[in-house]
């Protein structure tokens, strides 16, 4: 820790004009950022190829001179917006698979409508899916596809590939997908049957507005949103963490509707019951037995998720039936993971150094 | 010396440390108490509130705006019923005509012709080698 004197001054010196500097530039860009209107986000070009209610499914358009044959299907959360996985050039997941040469398709559930409460998880699974998929394999010419499922999008992915074992299906990905909900920690506490009245919330309200959707994310970190305004005002001079805090923010706050009997349902049977775990969940009379996943399978899961925490995630790998299977922990939380500059240094090389292998 | 001027250099990335260190104690100590079955009663209380006074707002306003003989939220719920019903069966007229035109069988295509590069690209050695 030794330093010249004239060397320790000219740091310091610098350090304190850095300082000054910033300051400056914090009020500056504080005033900009006050005013200016938010970030576009989801940008990366593509097609819409079907549509039906609120749904639509995406067809990206392809980045590179030649792609792998299977097509890739990313399926959405129902309790978030798709554009997480296309934030913006630079730090967008779909451009990233697209460059790499995948041929990307995306299942945008969109924003549930009134009438949409009475959507349940078989008209996702059962129907909605099956239309997407097989409009895919119209649209691609291909015979099979890969999955990749995000959050409760994974769960969907996982209830789909395992009622229809003869599907076409080539790869199947969870990212951050909830089986055990006895893991699911403090939302499964206060989603406790004894006081969480769930028919009342949902008769009274159909769907379940947005803002307790965000509520119930915020208490999973109560100061966090604090903590992340202390951080802008220290950042604010600098401009790539200016833009990438409120292209998150206006995300996390862009929240939408849970469909209301489909959410009556994974209360009931997945969070009180946990059948999806213990096997004996059904559909429509079809029980989804996760055994009978038989493609090769990749689970990721995040060290510091709090919204689907590693105890309600690990046990996924060991639920399928596939041999080639593979399960990764990655530093980063539930969004971090798959979105931002850490997502693109760790999750989206390991996805495509697996993917690709199992693309042709 | 050179210390006491480093530390006076450093406050601010301690005070950094500070700030994600407490936020990871608060967010910890809190979770602790709303990880209590109190708090899970408490919390019930307050949804169950929040969700008879969404009701009976909703009703309350319902029976002004009937009243004033103005549109309710149910009356302009049953209009976006009917236009959705319309927006779908416009799809499927759509994809139809589609299919007529010789444009494949997709509702709500895009009509731009959309680049389709060749399906062969391999899988690198450098990739492979990731596992």
């Amino acid at each position: 820790m030794s330093a010249t004197p004239g060397a320790t001054d000219t740091s310091i010196g610098a350090r304190v004009r850095a300082e000054v500097e910033r300051t400056i530039q914090r009020n500056i860009k504080g005033l900009d950022y006050l005013f200016s209107g938010d970030p576009a986000m989801g940008l990366t070009p593509k097609d819409t190829i079907y549509k039906k209610g609120t749904l639509q499914l995406y067809h990206y358009r392809p980045l590179s001179k030649e792609v792998y044959r299977v097509p890739v299907l990313l399926v959405m959360s129902l309790v978030s917006k798709y554009y997480i996985l296309d934030l913006t050039p630079g730090q967008s997941f779909i451009e990233f698979l697209l460059k790499q040469g995948y041929d990307v398709y995306l299942i945008d559930w969109g924003v549930p409508r009134p009438e949409d409460s009475r959507l349940r998880l078989e008209d996702y699974i059962l129907d909605f899916m099956p239309d997407c998929i097989a409009r895919i394999l119209a649209d691609s010419g291909e015979p099979d596809i890969s999955m990749i499922g995000y959050c409760m999008g994974g769960m969907l992915a996982i209830m789909y590939s395992a009622l229809y074992p003869n599907l076409p299906l080539k790869n199947l990905v969870c990212l951050t997908t909830p089986v055990n909900f006895d893991g699911m920690g403090l939302t499964r506490q206060w989603t406790d049957k004894r006081y969480f009245d769930v028919d009342r919330i949902v008769d009274s309200l159909g769907n379940v507005p947005p803002e307790l959707m965000a509520a119930s994310f915020d208490m999973l970190r109560p100061v966090a949103r604090i903590a992340q305004q202390i951080r802008l005002w220290d950042n604010m001079w600098n401009d790539d963490f200016v833009k990438s805090y409120r292209m998150f923010d206006r995300w996390a706050n862009d929240q939408i509707p849970f469909p209301g009997e489909c959410f009556r349902q994974t209360t009931k049977e997945l969070m009180w019951e946990n059948k999806l775990h213990k096997n004996e969940f059904e559909l429509d009379g079809r029980r989804v037995d996760i055994g009978k996943i038989r493609v090769p399978f990749l689970s990721v899961m995040a060290e510091h998720d709090h919204i689907v925490p590693y105890e309600s995630a690990k046990d996924l790998i060991k639920q399928v039936g596939s041999s080639d299977k593979r399960d990764i922990v990655l530093k980063g939380g539930h969004v971090s993971m798959v979105a931002g500059p850490n997502a693109s240094r760790r999750l989206w090389p390991e996805l495509d150094g697996w993917l690709s292998e199992r693309s042709t | 010396m050179t210390d006491q001027k480093n530390s006076a250099g450093e406050a601010l990335a301690s005070w950094r440390d500070w700030v994600a260190q407490s936020e990871t104690q608060v967010n910890k100590l809190l979770n602790d108490v709303m990880g209590t079955e109190g708090y899970t009663r408490v919390l019930g209380g307050l949804t169950k509130v929040f969700v008879s006074m969404q009701k009976n707002t909703g009703e309350a306003l319902e029976r002004y705006f009937t009243a004033l003989s103005l549109p309710t939220r149910s009356d302009l719920l049953d209009v976006g019923q009917r236009l959705s019903m319309i927006e779908s069966r416009l799809t499927a007229i759509e994809a139809i005509l589609g299919r007529l035109a010789g444009g494949g069988a997709s509702g709500g295509k895009s009509a731009t012709p959309v680049p389709r590069p060749p399906r062969t690209k391999k899988p690198s050695a450098a990739k492979g080698g990731r596992r």
